[in-house]
């Protein structure tokens, strides 16, 4: 965001932002409410997570529901690291929305997550499991 | 003139809670449904649930949405929840089989 971008007071719904959010305790009574454009992001961010979480589920379920022509247990082993990721990342989501929160109203700077990384490397270790399985 | 909502956050917000209530609806149901053949009030049970749970969150993102609400933490707790609680449940039936 450039200089020019800032938002000043008079743009911050301040009166709204403050009525948002007072519970969990140990976010809300640290700090100072930070522009709202930035805790709205933190929530879109939070919803895409969900979003993930739940895209893992219904594979797994989807996995689980069809037919699928493969060696053993494979099938069954894979529905359920997919649904375990995407259980995982439900909660994981809410977890990184928190710091996050809290981060930005101590106006501290964010903290890195190794999420994506492991997020990356959960869906191709499942694609090669699940290609391998098929031939 | 400058627009009062710059970016329009509000409204992504409002339209990401919207794709995440579709996402849930789909894999509750989906659930709901292949729980069916283990059992039918079960089946019923997590149907309702679902619903409930999915008007819930249309309300609450409607109420955020308007600034009416402060309850940020508590609905994304809310969402975080029953989706662990979806993906736990699935688990269970899968291991059922």
């Amino acid at each position: 965001m450039t200089p020019s971008q800032t938002p000043s007071e008079d743009q911050i719904p301040s009166e709204d932002s403050r009525h948002r959010a007072q519970r969990p305790k140990f976010i809300y009574s640290h700090g100072s409410e930070p522009d709202p454009r930035y805790t709205l992001a933190n929530e879109r961010t939070f919803l895409a997570w969900i979003r993930t979480g739940l895209a893992f589920i219904a594979g797994g379920i989807a996995l689980n529901a069809f037919t699928v022509d493969m060696a053993g247990d494979t099938r069954k082993t894979i529905s359920i690291i997919a649904l375990g990721i995407g259980s995982i990342i439900s909660l994981w989501a809410w977890i990184s929305w928190a710091r996050v929160e809290r981060s930005m109203r101590e106006r501290q700077p964010l903290k890195h997550s190794p999420a994506l990384v492991l997020l990356s490397g959960t869906v191709f270790a499942i694609a090669v499991i699940a290609a391998i399985a098929f031939l | 003139m400058r627009p009062i909502d710059e970016g329009m956050p509000r409204e992504r917000t409002l339209l990401s809670w919207r794709r995440t209530v579709l996402a849930f609806s789909i894999a509750s149901f989906a659930l709901a449904r292949l729980a069916l053949a283990e059992s039918l009030t079960l089946a019923e049970s997590l149907a309702a649930t679902a619903l409930l749970v999915i008007v819930l969150i249309v309300v609450i993102s409607m109420r955020l949405y308007r600034g009416s609400m402060s309850a940020v933490g508590v609905s994304t707790f809310i969402v975080s929840a029953t989706t662990f609680l979806l993906g736990v449940i699935e688990i269970l039936l899968v291991l059922k089989d």
